[in-house]
């Protein structure tokens, strides 16, 4: 095993090395051999015909120069060629720069592409949003959900799709909720008259989770109209500008500001109403099916490892629920859609 | 143009296919009399409407889509009398306020909930009396301001056998159900158990507690019930009882539509009426009902006479639909006299009571949840009257049910909601926050323990004055607030679960500090109401008498947790003592059919 090593790293070894070492001074000593011979015969020569000699020298001398000169010429183009060579290594450089910024275009263009095909695909268009309102919707979504190292955000799931699309459907329309009047407010406090009778201990504070808190005279849609409004108008009086302007940290402080009820007009609706009501679906759109518009690409079931509707072998894994429920390490496994699970089971 | 129809009399009207009206629907049928079963929802077909589309956790935790319309009515709800109640005007979803919805269509609610099963112990039967007789009636005024506890009016043992015949039909798991309530023995095997759930048993084992398989109404392997259905086995897909939300596609979750209806509709005496909105009971001159109206898809008005009426409505809206008939005495919470409406209590806990958690060294997939409220363990120990009360300042105890069950039982996001939306869930670093939440390295076993609820005369039914559903009949109005005899059970129990916690090996176990829930108020309708309608012996605070035949309506019965006397009382889900109390229901009307008049 020394042996091979050895040869492997070029340090030849053994008979055959040595035979080869040896060859290099066998041609050597015939050579010596013959050279010797030949200045011999010029030594005899020269003591007999030594004018002729000194002629020779000049024109050799000449010769010299000429060579000399030639040698200087040819040193003189090699310097120029190598000016060449670099000139044209610089030029291969610059191009090769500009075929990884044309391939970063292209990549780019092919993304925008296949987003356009996604969008067009999954019908990311607004259906009840005003571009402006979008526009509020979207640095609401952004500064909620923000894509970072953490993985991709709010925008990328498509959060601002899911909720146009709620808007415009059952839960903007408020199709599902109970409508009828009277109108009045939670957290009253009394005596509070309704109807000719009167309630001493007014209305209860209700959470945001309890099902009483919104009494208002309008449905979801409208109450998203006057809070997009109305969150644009205080961006303004206190920010000194539209929403989507603002500094993502001004966008959070802001919203914070709605939590705690600063702004002291807020349209019809209190603001910390609508902030809840901007959570609540902003990370709805992040999590619930994709279906629904939003959690494009799962993004937001990859973030909390959510597996949708993958039981544990939807991909093949040859996982089964009944042994995952029951194990205690928790084992990472690819979601899978509403909308794959039944293509899958069709 | 809405007509009037006029339809020939039957032997029974069964209003609502929830899983009590299922149950009487079949015993009629197939004891041979012509029945008709009401239901405002459809006949879903749940292997067809529910395999491809109930993994819809916005769907169906938020849309509600196979759930009631609340735009078509809903319930208000006031803590106090001196309050204006608000009606809920939407569902609410995140685990803090999310609620389940009414039922829609064959099933009712029993069609989404968490399949929690358990019998009531012998002390819930005799909550009064027992109390009275052990610690006083002054121990009991004082543990419960207002208590207007009343007893069953039949015993534990009285039940037993119809427990026994309901569970064979319903498919309920579990093992033998400890040695504290004895005869019970559930017909299907227990769930495979959870780590956490077997670490729960043995450290209770180890403290000399007698723990056992929470039982549920999964059913673990197919079966054939009492009446000929075959009832397919669970497929363990895990979208089952998250926050009672999820349909079961398979059947194996117990309901009406998957145990008793296919059979009453077998014997051809069940006529089922589905996308019907009853309104009212039409009632002679002697108090008795004579026929139901309700309308139909079009408008038309339905007349319907019987010779018995079964109200299998749910909570709030059977009371309301005898309020509105003018049936029974209205509860008037000033004299305290009537009774309809009256012994309300919630039987959902509180948000916020003293608890105790602790870090045990388990991880899991807690999206792969299993089923329901499958695969954990309860003991008795710490329930009802098994802690001698003396000296003590409540009554009842913190049932630990469930304790390592599948995690969260389900599909679950909305948790990120679970202490509602604020300030806190913007940016990156709530984001990082919940990265991985469905992939716990390690696990926090939280145990919120309460007590009973049991009824105060603060607490009632009745109809509201102010608002009307989408026919113009007013909403049911519910006045309810938590008790606070739930907080001093909670504040006693939480040390003592701490020791179990502990002997799990559970680390960095923490009890939050007592709480006299002063500040907590109820603020969505509970998905339990145990009373309102109550059974009993004493037509002054009663309804029902024993055969859940109505004082005062003698051709009128109703089956539910609506009818139980004594108030939510922690120790199990409602649909089980209710389902076995529903078969005496059952029994009644047959001995009505066959001889008018009271039942004695």
């Amino acid at each position: 095993m020394s042996e091979k090593s050895n040869e492997e790293k070029g340090q030849p070894v053994g008979t055959n090395g040595a035979q080869q070492t040896k060859m290099p001074s066998t041609d050597r000593r015939n050579f010596l051999k013959y050279a010797g011979a030949g200045v011999a015969g010029i030594v005899v020569g020269a003591a007999v015909e030594y004018p002729i000699l000194n002629g020779q020298i000049q024109a050799d001398n000449a010769q010299i120069s000429t060579l000399q000169g030639q040698v200087t010429s040819l040193t003189n183009q090699v310097s120029g060629l190598n000016g060449q060579i670099n000139t044209l290594n610089g030029q291969i450089t610059s191009l090769n720069g500009q075929i990884t910024t044309l391939n970063g275009q292209l990549t780019a263009d092919q993304q925008q592409i296949s987003g356009l095909q996604a969008e067009v695909t999954m019908g990311q268009g607004l259906t009840t949003l005003s571009i402006n309102e979008s526009k509020t919707v979207e640095a609401m979504v952004e500064a909620i959900i923000p894509s970072d190292s953490g993985g991709p955000g709010g925008k990328e799931a498509g959060v601002l799709y899911f909720i146009d699309r709620q808007l415009t459907t059952d839960y903007g329309k408020s199709a599902n909720m109970y409508t009828k009047g009277p109108y009045v407010p939670q957290g009253l406090s009394g005596p509070v008259t309704v109807g000719g009778i009167t309630y001493p201990g007014g209305t209860a504070s209700v959470p945001f989770a309890g099902g009483q808190r919104l009494q208002y005279a309008m449905d979801m849609r409208e109450f998203w109209r006057q809070g997009l409004a109305s969150l644009q108008a205080y961006s303004n009086s206190a920010y000194n500008g539209n929403f989507e302007t603002l500094t993502t940290a001004q966008q959070v402080q802001a919203l914070t500001d709605l939590f705690n009820n600063k702004p002291t007009t807020f349209g019809a609706i209190m603001p910390q109403d609508f902030f809840n009501e901007v959570i609540f679906m902003v990370w709805s759109g992040f999590l619930m099916d994709p279906l629904y518009g939003g959690n494009a690409n799962m993004v937001g079931w990859k973030h909390v490892a959510f597996n949708g509707v993958n039981m544990g072998n939807f991909y093949g894994e040859g996982l089964h629920t009944t042994d995952l429920m029951v194990a205690s390490t928790p084992t990472r496994i690819q979601p899978a859609s509403l909308a794959q699970f039944q293509k899958g089971s069709g | 143009m809405s007509q009037t129809i006029e339809h020939p009399a039957v032997d029974v009207v069964v209003l609502g296919l929830g899983a009590m009206g299922g149950l009487i629907a079949v015993e009629t049928a197939k004891a041979g009399y012509k029945t008709v079963g009401l239901e405002r929802g459809p006949y879903w077909n749940f292997t067809s409407d529910f395999t491809e589309t109930k993994y819809d956790e916005w769907g169906i935790g938020f849309m509600r889509k196979f759930d009631h319309n609340l735009a078509i009515s809903t319930v208000t709800l006031r803590n106090d009398r001196t309050q204006f109640a608000l009606p809920i005007r939407r569902n609410t979803a995140g685990n803090a306020g999310q609620y389940t919805s009414e039922g829609f269509g064959v099933g009712g609610m029993t069609q989404h909930y968490g399949g929690l099963m358990g019998r009531f112990p012998p002390w819930v039967y005799q909550m009064y009396s027992e109390t009275v007789n052990k610690y006083g009636l002054d121990f009991l005024n004082a543990a419960v301001p207002h208590q207007d506890v009343t007893d069953w009016p039949m015993t534990y043992d009285d039940y037993v056998p119809y427990y026994n015949r309901w569970e064979k039909m319903w498919g309920v798991t579990g093992t033998t159900e400890g040695p504290l309530v004895p005869n019970a023995n559930f017909p299907l095997p227990p769930a495979p158990p959870t780590p956490i759930g077997t670490m729960f048993r043995d450290a209770s084992e180890a403290l000399g507690y007698h723990p056992y398989e929470t039982p549920t109404s999964l059913a673990t392997q197919g079966f054939t019930n009492e009446y000929g259905v075959q009832v397919a086995p669970c497929v363990y897909d895990g979208w089952c009882g998250a926050a009672c939300n999820y349909v079961c596609e398979t059947g194996a979750k117990a309901n009406t539509a998957n145990r008793t209806i296919p059979a009453a509709l077998q014997t051809g005496n069940l006529d089922m009426r589905t996308g019907t909105w009853i309104y009212r009971l039409d009632t002679d001159s002697t108090g008795k009902a004579t026929a139901v109206r309700y309308l139909d898809i079009e408008g038309n008005v339905h007349v319907q006479p019987a010779k018995v009426f079964f109200n299998g409505l749910w909570g709030f809206n059977l009371v309301r639909m005898m309020l509105l008939s003018g049936i029974g005495k209205p509860y008037d919470p000033v004299t305290i006299t009537g009774s309809l409406g009256r012994g309300a209590a919630n039987g959902v806990p509180a948000a916020n009571v003293r608890s105790v958690s602790g870090t045990v060294n388990i991880g899991g997939n807690s999206y792969c949840a299993g089923n329901a409220l499958a695969g954990g363990f309860a003991f008795m120990e710490f329930a009802d009257d098994f802690v001698d009360h003396t000296g003590l300042d409540f009554i009842g105890g913190a049932y630990p049910f469930g304790i390592g069950s599948y995690l969260g039982g389900g599909p679950q996001n909305f948790d990120i909601f679970a202490n509602g939306p604020d300030q806190t869930m913007m940016g990156s670093s709530f984001k990082a926050s919940i990265k991985d939440t469905f992939l716990p390295q390690k696990l926090t076993v939280g145990i919120a323990p309460y007590g009973p609820w049991p009824p105060t005369t603060d607490w009632f039914i009745d109809v509201d004055p102010h608002y009307t559903d989408a026919y113009g009949d007013p909403l049911p109005r519910l006045t309810m607030d938590y008790g606070s005899n739930t907080f001093k059970v909670a504040n006693y129990f939480a040390p003592k679960y701490a020791d179990v916690l502990t002997r799990m090996g559970a680390t960095n176990v923490q009890v939050t500090g007592p709480i006299d829930g002063s500040d907590q108020h109820m603020y969505t309708w509970p998905a339990h109401i145990r009373g309102g309608a109550r059974l009993g012996t004493d037509p002054n605070v009663s309804v029902f008498n024993k055969y859940h035949q109505c004082w005062t309506c003698e051709n009128l019965f109703a089956a539910g947790e609506v009818t139980d006397p004594t108030g939510d009382n922690t120790t199990v889900g409602g649909t089980h003592p209710a389902g076995a109390a529903s078969y005496v229901a059952a029994e009644g009307i047959i001995k009505y059919l066959k001889s008018p008049g009271m039942l004695a």
